[in-house]
């Protein structure tokens, strides 16, 4: 077992066409194979989302039977997170940790192509359970018991892709954690490391501490459905709740998953085009660890509902609401980076700034909910799917966007089309804002979540919202092609690309070489 | 010469991945034996 060994021999030769994506154990390769990989998945779940949005078009049944919609749900938010989100992640950390730190590749290069080759197979299955008897799974992403236990053939098939993204993130995770803890050039410390290495390495840890939690979870789903198990069952004495509480001790810090990477890639683009260093570095990293910390004792303020005790409800009130504050000094760390800086308004930076106002939206109706009282009139209302819809959309999608413009030049060595991106930039964030800010107003009027049918009274906010998704649906079009182009052709990218970036990855040609820092570089 | 190349380093790099997939498999066994012992 030489996984480590043979990465800087393997290069000589290279197999091309297929087998070069299918055997490659090249970090530049495997970051495209999982970033395409998660376009796709985007725009399958944004396919699902539509469906969703049409059918809430109007009060009434119109396009899908209420079982269907109820698989549209589920597979769009496991899509989204497990397919679309997490893998563009992890395609951002294989492309750039390597070049940020100035190391040749991953440490486990072996392990990465198979963390990657699974994702494939583990998506396959989730969605060909749309074509078994009894439809895909129906009960949400957060497979609660007893309802969960309802689902038809799809119940195992699920379950075992479950598992198998699980064992993606965690090798990805490890490769992450072990690459930059022993790869790292000559002089770069721990606090030299860019702010993206950093949210990552915080990120990685946070996914091997919670993965295997979620896992363990769902095989107790399996072996209550399948082998005489009751720990979920109340009729053999078990206890659903519990599989909340087990559940959303993975679904929180998931959260932070999910949004901690894009802190990272905002912390490189808005000193790019503030042109000035990023404003409080080591209390970036410090609200970094804080989050993480946190994000393991608040996990029940997603079930106030459920009934707990008064200390229990204040404790985890009070830390929920303790987030804001390391939230807070990354907010203010970036508002103070741009203050007074020489500031151009290129398409990354265009995302990164939406990034900032649209996901503080999505924080503070976070804190909204973090309040008890409020929380038992907010839960399970369009409010709560407003408010993750704006952490999620133009906080992690539009951050993933600002990354993929600000590193499409390295990566394809072209510019891309500077004026169809703010075409793209503009469509999307009007689209998104139509789309999932009437959703707040539903909610406190009292519209519940996961429902395809509605009163009437919720009719023309849902209108609206459901214009703003396939304006943003469409725009996403752009995007597309936008990349397409940038692959084909357009003006020879620098290799700083940008005016004054820094970090080792703006030192190597765009497009970057197959092979980069065989020699490590000096840090100073 | 190539972090890759560096015995030492591959040795650290070995050892710190198998300590983190332990991790991973002790946290899943951890759990499930937790829900076992609190039914």
């Amino acid at each position: 077992m030489s996984m480590a060994t043979d990465a800087s021999h393997h290069h000589a030769a290279h197999p091309g066409g297929l087998m070069r994506w299918v055997t490659t154990t090249n970090h530049k390769d495997i970051g495209t194979l999982y970033l395409l990989f998660s376009l796709a998945m985007f725009f399958i779940g944004g396919v699902m989302a539509l469906v969703i949005r049409a059918e809430l078009f109007q009060p009434g049944l119109q396009l899908v039977n209420p079982d269907f919609y109820n698989q549209m749900v589920t597979l769009h938010a496991l899509v989204m997170i497990f397919g679309g989100v997490m893998p563009a992640a992890v395609g951002l950390a294989n492309w750039m940790i390597p070049l940020m730190i100035g190391a040749p590749d991953m440490a486990l290069p072996r392990m990465n192509n198979w963390s990657f080759w699974i994702l494939p197979f583990a998506f396959s299955m989730l969605l060909v359970t749309l074509f078994l008897p009894g439809g895909a799974p129906a009960a949400g992403w957060t497979l609660y018991p007893p309802l969960v236990l309802q689902t038809g053939d799809a119940f195992p098939l699920a379950i075992f892709a479950i598992h198998l993204m699980g064992m993606s993130s965690i090798m990805g995770s490890i490769n992450i954690i072990v690459t930059i803890l022993n790869m790292r050039t000559p002089g770069m410390t721990l606090l030299k490391m860019p702010m993206f290495v950093w949210t990552w390495l915080i990120t990685a840890y946070l996914l091997i501490a919670v993965m295997p939690v979620l896992a363990g979870a769902v095989t107790m789903l399996l072996t209550d459905q399948f082998f005489g198990t009751s720990f979920f069952q109340a009729a053999g004495g078990g206890d659903p709740v519990l599989f909340q509480h087990i559940f959303w001790f993975f679904g929180h810090p998931e959260v932070y998953i999910i949004i901690l990477p894009i802190f990272g890639v905002i912390s490189e683009i808005i000193p790019t085009f503030a042109r000035k260093p990023l404003f409080g570095y080591e209390s970036m990293v410090f609200a970094t660890g804080s989050i993480a910390f946190l994000s393991f004792i608040v996990w029940a303020h997603h079930m106030f509902t459920v009934g707990m005790p008064l200390a229990a409800q204040l404790f985890f009130m009070f830390s929920t609401m303790l987030i804001a504050v390391p939230t807070g000094v990354k907010i203010f760390n970036w508002t103070a980076t741009m203050w007074r800086g020489a500031m151009t308004f290129e398409t990354p930076m265009l995302f990164a700034l939406a990034f900032l106002f649209l996901f503080t939206i999505g924080g503070f109706s976070g804190l909204m909910l973090a309040i008890v009282p409020a929380d038992i009139q907010y839960h399970d209302s369009y409010f709560v799917v407003a408010h993750f819809h704006y952490v999620l959309v133009p906080g992690a999608v539009f951050g993933l966007m600002a990354g993929v413009y600000y590193w499409l030049p390295k990566w394809t060595g072209h510019m891309y089309d500077e004026r169809l991106g703010k075409w793209h930039f503009w469509l999307s964030a009007i689209g998104v804002n139509i789309t999932f800010f009437p959703q707040h107003f539903l909610g406190l009027a009292g519209m519940p979540r996961r429902i395809p049918d509605y009163a009437v009274q919720f009719t023309d906010f849902n209108v609206v919202s459901s214009l703003g998704s396939f304006v943003f649906g469409i725009a996403q079009l752009l995007f597309l092609w936008l990349i397409i182009k940038a692959i084909r052709g357009g003006v020879q990218a620098t290799a700083a690309v940008w005016e004054s970036p820094t970090g080792l990855e703006w030192t190597v040609p765009s497009p970057a070489p197959y092979h980069t820092f065989d020699e490590a570089p000096e840090v100073q | 010469m190539s972090a890759l190349n560096n015995p030492r380093v591959k040795q650290r790099i070995r050892l710190s991945a198998l300590l983190l997939g332990l991790l991973a498999v002790a946290v899943y066994v951890g759990f499930i034996a937790m829900t076992v012992w609190s039914n």
